[in-house]
């Protein structure tokens, strides 16, 4: 009974051990950012999972320290057309998204700079329009 | 340390999930994870920052990083691009002369639609120089210059190893493998050319973006359904026309009438508009130069994607807008003003275009690398 009790529970604790590491990564918050945050320092727990979207397709990273990358960026363009929105209706006028996710991963100071140059159909960008950075405290 | 640490947290939290496990039928257990992660999306949208959790402590260009490592992206990211020579926020200023607008490439390939047409063949010009364009008029004196400059670079920009030639490598087929045309050249004629003072349009001198077609077909098919299935139209307005959106949305575009097959176009004269100049001193006259490299941004995107649906990256830019902004190796002029090609002894500054590399065939689409470049 004893020697056949043992494997049971080693398989049990090690089934908990597995199942609990995952349950520890779903309570991560999620942490979503956008244009507002330009310029500005947010707070975020380490093993926080940040989404940052951009709605232009124009945006680019630049420069990434201290967060890692989930996947790839993704590209949702507003097509044009006559169903698509006002100032969209033309090819090239960047209309859309893009959205980046990162994991924080290590506390202290991380940061994402992104930036573009064109802000319209053949339109260049003003001096504020061409850069996007947020800044993250990470504890 | 770390990981020892957490293995013993991974420990701890497993002796009450031990009894639990015990004492909890498996499907009440999935109910609760399911439930948990719901709430975990519930609890990270809700923990969405808010502006009590930001402030303003850093500056811009000089964060206070306590640790300054950069991480590299992974593989299949976007390469992190640093640009140490870029000054005022992105645009490439010059010391000692006018400051040129300097874009960055868009380097993601461009993907070609199986199926989707191109110009191929000649493309015959139409132009429509709309509002204070008349030589005689008096008002603006430098108009008829505008579209000497203007004629002159788009009758010469196909001449051999000139700019045009990186369109002429676009395609259209039926099939992969299967091509059945190349963008070839447009073609002017003077009889295809009109100067049409706003005063004398029902137009008037503010237009909506609808209106632009209207000129097109009131000026060149009026009575006819179908426009020239060979014709590129494009409306050049004077600077003191308004149009809905320039300068602020757009500095051109270029579009597709599904009923008359017309494609046709709009430029604007930034000469005013300063979102839509390069440089304030151009090697010719700075609102012609800054005009004239939107009309080609948009002529080869015109000929490349003529219908909207053949020629474009998945983030929806198309070749021109791939390389806006962008002029490759610069030359000052003796007025200060810089241009990137000559073509027939004239100086210009030019937009570069989406150069094809190499491609990847896969369902319905032929995938290009590229770069962008003058020819």
């Amino acid at each position: 009974m004893k020697t056949h009790g043992n494997p049971l529970i080693a398989v049990l604790l090690a089934t908990s051990l597995f199942v609990s590491f995952p349950l520890t990564a779903n309570a991560a918050p999620l942490i979503k950012i956008s244009e507002s945050s330009n310029l500005k320092t947010v707070s975020v727990s380490q093993g926080s999972k940040v989404q940052i979207t951009l709605h232009s397709t124009y945006w680019s990273s630049r420069k990434v320290i201290n967060l890692k990358a989930v996947g790839a960026p993704i590209s949702v363009p507003i097509m044009p057309g006559p169903k698509a929105p006002p100032g969209c209706q033309f090819a090239g006028t960047g209309c859309g998204s893009i959205t980046w996710t990162f994991v924080a991963t290590k506390a202290g100071s991380a940061s994402f700079e992104a930036g573009r140059t064109s802000c319209g159909e053949a339109l260049k960008c003003t001096a504020s329009q061409q850069k996007f950075k947020v800044l993250f405290k990470v504890k | 340390m770390r990981t020892f640490s957490f293995t013993r947290v991974g420990v701890l939290l497993s002796v009450p999930m031990l009894i639990l496990s015990l004492s909890i039928p498996n499907q009440a257990i999935a109910d609760d994870q399911r439930q948990g992660q719901g709430q975990g999306q519930g609890q990270g949208q809700n923990n969405d920052h808010s502006d009590s959790q930001q402030n303003n402590s850093f500056k811009n260009d000089q964060p206070n990083f306590s640790n300054n490592r950069e991480q590299t992206l992974e593989s299949g990211m976007e390469p992190v691009i640093i640009q140490p020579s870029r000054q005022d926020g992105g645009a490439l200023v010059k010391p000692g002369s006018a400051a040129l607008y300097t874009g960055t490439a868009d380097t993601s390939s461009i993907v070609y639609r199986l199926g989707a047409p191109v110009m191929a063949g000649t493309q015959n010009i139409y132009e429509v120089w709309y509002g204070s364009w008349s030589a005689t008029s008096g008002t603006t004196p430098t108009a008829k210059a505008y579209q000497t400059f203007t004629n002159n670079f788009l009758s010469t920009m196909a001449s051999p190893g000139s700019y045009w030639g990186i369109n002429k490598s676009y395609y259209q087929a039926t099939k992969a493998a299967v091509n059945s045309g190349y963008v070839g050249n447009p073609s002017l004629n003077s009889s295809n050319q009109r100067i049409l003072p706003a005063n004398t349009s029902k137009y008037g001198s503010t237009l909506s973006q609808s209106s632009i077609y209207k000129i097109v077909k009131d000026t060149f098919f009026p009575t006819t359904t179908l426009a020239d299935p060979n014709g590129i139209y494009l409306v050049l307005t004077s600077s003191e026309i308004r149009v809905s959106g320039f300068g602020t949305q757009f500095c051109g575009w270029h579009s597709y009438n599904s009923t008359s097959k017309a494609k046709y176009s709009f430029v604007g004269d930034p000469a005013t508009t300063s979102g839509c100049l390069a440089q304030s001193v151009g090697p010719n006259l700075a609102g012609a130069d800054s005009m004239l490299s939107v009309v080609a941004h948009e002529l080869e995107e015109t000929v490349t994607d003529p219908q909207l649906n053949a020629w474009y990256s998945t983030n929806g830019n198309e070749n021109g807008d791939k390389c806006a902004w962008t002029w490759g190796a610069t030359t000052k002029q003796g007025n200060g003003g810089y241009s990137n090609i000559n073509i027939g002894g004239t100086n210009y500054l030019i937009q570069q275009n989406f150069k094809l590399g190499s491609k990847t065939a896969g369902a319905g689409i032929d995938t290009w690398s590229g770069t962008c470049a003058l020819s």
